[in-house]
């Protein structure tokens, strides 16, 4: 058997053949090897660190090299070959500067954009470029502009940043000696922001404010009117534009910053509950949980009209199954919101959807909409807090309400075929895109289980 | 950290799963603490490296029993033999003096092997030796090292 400080070695430098691996593991069952294996890899690091102190000391390979191509013939080959070596080191030093004015003009890509169609724009030194497909390198100061209908994705070079930009996104990206900028203009980025060098976070810029991380899962969403920040793994500071004091926002929560510099931070939603706008709604929507309460908030058209636009807070549903809440409180900042509760084929527009509203003018209704087609409403009078049910079984979805939680009225029950696969939810819409309606809701329940029809 | 990259060696991809781990570290302390952290780290890393070596298909790693015993060995050898933290940053010191004192062809041995990250038979060609001589001459210089560094912390023992 080979020494195992041998088998270690040839291990290190990827020499290893099946038979000495072989041996190796039969060295490491004794502890005394075991120790002698982590010292070794202990010393490779720290060797690699030490070559690393040293590098700028020791003279050039090429140096090196030359010493070992000292010519050892006479005569007349020794002069030819140093007619050859003078020519040879002439080329190298023309292609050294060749090379060094082609990077000092081109600066070094940083990152790579991936799923580039032609509604891409990139403008790369003060020039804009379309018509590009499928990968694009970046390099510091490009400014990317998603005018595609779906998602592009940034790759960056020498870490495991991965993020996204959404359709009618914008940003510029750059890097510089106090490390990595992003400024997001518009548009969503979500992704994971890779480890960071010590001492340098990433800085993400919005209209509000600086968004700092030194590693994080997180989904940034930016507008004239607002910038909502989602940190799903890893931590964010926030520095608003004002400068007065920064803000920690942790894994699982989530911040909001207007126009006004005024900010709130408070608990995402936990999972399998998701939120998302649907459909075309103007101001973001947002969802957050206060101990049991569901605070949701929601702008767009409504759920009554053609092309629906709310918030929605939701959770797949495969086959039967009821939720349950009490709307404890609906304010409209103007106009007529609704708040409640919805099951739906898609989160696309359009799609079919059976919901059950309460309205800030006073009532409910239940509102039948299949994909292609007209809403069918049951309208009836009520006042809030109350508790509503909205229930499918097969093909058909009831909505009942009660007064106390315990006793249900049935309301109605509408024949509505949809996907075995559908989504329920919480549904806020302020019916004015520019304006936020926020209701609350508690409790909410869920459950996926045929349901007792009363 | 040098489990990674005595696992790994390729020291880029060292360096990505080194981030990985600290991402994921961050996030689980997060959600509570871990009883034992050292232990965590090492199942993370072993994993994202089994699916590197899984995903190199040039590499002459192949994912059988034979590496996976190896990999379970090295588990145990950290398990069982934690460096005292204190003494790396003098041994480092210590290293990088062993080093810097080398005669320049050892420097520029230690260069291609470890800045160039060139593989044994890419430093022979372009040294103009047989892959044998490159591969003893490592061997001897880190042999050579590690006798240096010891000389040095036994004098740093006597001097403290």
């Amino acid at each position: 058997m080979k020494p195992l400080e041998e088998l270690i070695q040839r291990w290190l430098d990827n020499e290893l053949s099946s038979d000495e691996f072989r041996e190796l593991n039969q060295h490491l069952q004794q502890p005394g090897a075991r120790a002698r294996l982590q010292r070794e890899f202990e010393f490779e690091m720290e060797l690699s660190e030490a070559v690393q102190a040293v590098k700028s000391e020791s003279s050039s390979v090429a140096a090196f090299q030359s010493i070992q191509d000292e010519p050892n013939s006479s005569g007349g080959g020794r002069r030819l070959l140093s007619i050859l070596n003078f020519w040879r080191l002439a080329f190298s030093a023309a292609a050294v500067c060749l090379m060094w004015w082609w990077w000092a003009a081109a600066p070094a890509p940083i990152a790579s954009l991936e799923a580039v169609t032609e509604a891409v724009r990139i403008q790369h030194n003060g020039e804009w470029k379309g018509n590009l497909k499928g990968r694009v390198e970046l390099s510091s100061g490009d400014t990317i502009e998603n005018l595609g209908p779906s998602n592009v994705i940034v790759v960056y070079a020498n870490e495991p940043t991965r993020l996204w930009l959404s359709p009618s996104g914008s940003m510029t990206l750059s890097r510089n000696r106090q490390g990595t900028r992003i400024e997001l203009r518009q548009g969503t980025l979500a992704g994971t922001v890779g480890y960071q060098p010590n001492g340098y976070p990433m800085v993400l810029l919005t209209p509000h404010g600086e968004w700092r991380t030194e590693a994080a899962e997180l989904a940034l969403e930016a507008s004239v009117r607002s910038t909502r920040l989602e940190v799903k793994r890893g931590f964010v500071a926030f520095l608003n534009r004002d400068g007065d004091g920064t803000v920690m926002v942790q894994a699982g929560h989530l911040a909001m910053v207007d126009a006004d510099s005024k900010w709130v931070v408070s608990p995402l939603i936990q999972e399998p509950w998701q939120s998302q706008d649907v459909g075309e709604v103007g101001l973001a929507g947002t969802a957050r949980l206060e101990g049991n309460q569901y605070i949701v908030q929601g702008t767009g058209r409504g759920t009554r009209v053609g092309d629906n636009s709310f918030h929605y807070v939701f959770q797949r549903l495969c086959g039967n199954g009821e939720i349950t809440t009490r709307v404890v409180k609906l304010d409209a900042a103007q106009g007529t919101a609704s708040a409640g509760l919805m099951i739906r084929e898609s989160l696309k527009e359009p799609s079919s959807q059976m919901s059950l509203m309460v309205h800030s003018s006073g009532s409910l209704s239940f509102e039948r909409r299949p994909k292609l087609g007209n809403n069918v409403d049951r309208v009836t009078s009520e006042s809030m807090p109350c508790w509503i049910r909205l229930a499918r079984h097969d093909d058909f979805l009831t909505g009942f309400k009660s007064i106390d939680g315990t006793n249900w009225v049935q309301i109605g029950s509408q024949f509505l075929p949809m996907s075995r696969d559908v989504y329920m939810g919480l549904a806020v819409t302020s019916s004015d895109p520019a304006h936020l309606a926020t209701a609350t809701f508690n409790p909410v329940s869920a459950r996926s289980q045929p349901p007792i029809l009363h | 950290m040098s489990y990674i990259h005595g696992l790994v060696r390729d020291p880029q991809a060292a360096e990505d799963v080194y981030q990985e781990v600290w991402l994921r570290l961050a996030n689980q302390i997060e959600h509570g603490s871990i009883q034992n952290q050292d232990g965590w780290c090492r199942q993370v890393a072993r994993n994202l490296i089994i699916q590197i070596w899984r995903k190199q298909k040039s590499s002459k790693v192949v994912v059988d029993s034979t590496l996976l015993e190896f990999v379970d060995c090295v588990d145990k050898a950290y398990e069982e033999n934690l460096s005292a933290e204190g003494a790396w940053g003098d041994r480092q010191r210590a290293l990088n003096d062993c080093v810097a004192s080398l005669p320049e062809k050892s420097k520029q041995l230690l260069l291609l092997k470890y800045d160039e990250s060139l593989p044994i038979l890419s430093i022979a060609a372009r040294l103009r030796q047989s892959s044998s001589a490159i591969a003893k001459s490592l061997v001897r210089l880190r042999h050579a090292l590690m006798q240096c560094v010891e000389k040095k912390l036994k004098l740093l023992e006597l001097e403290s």
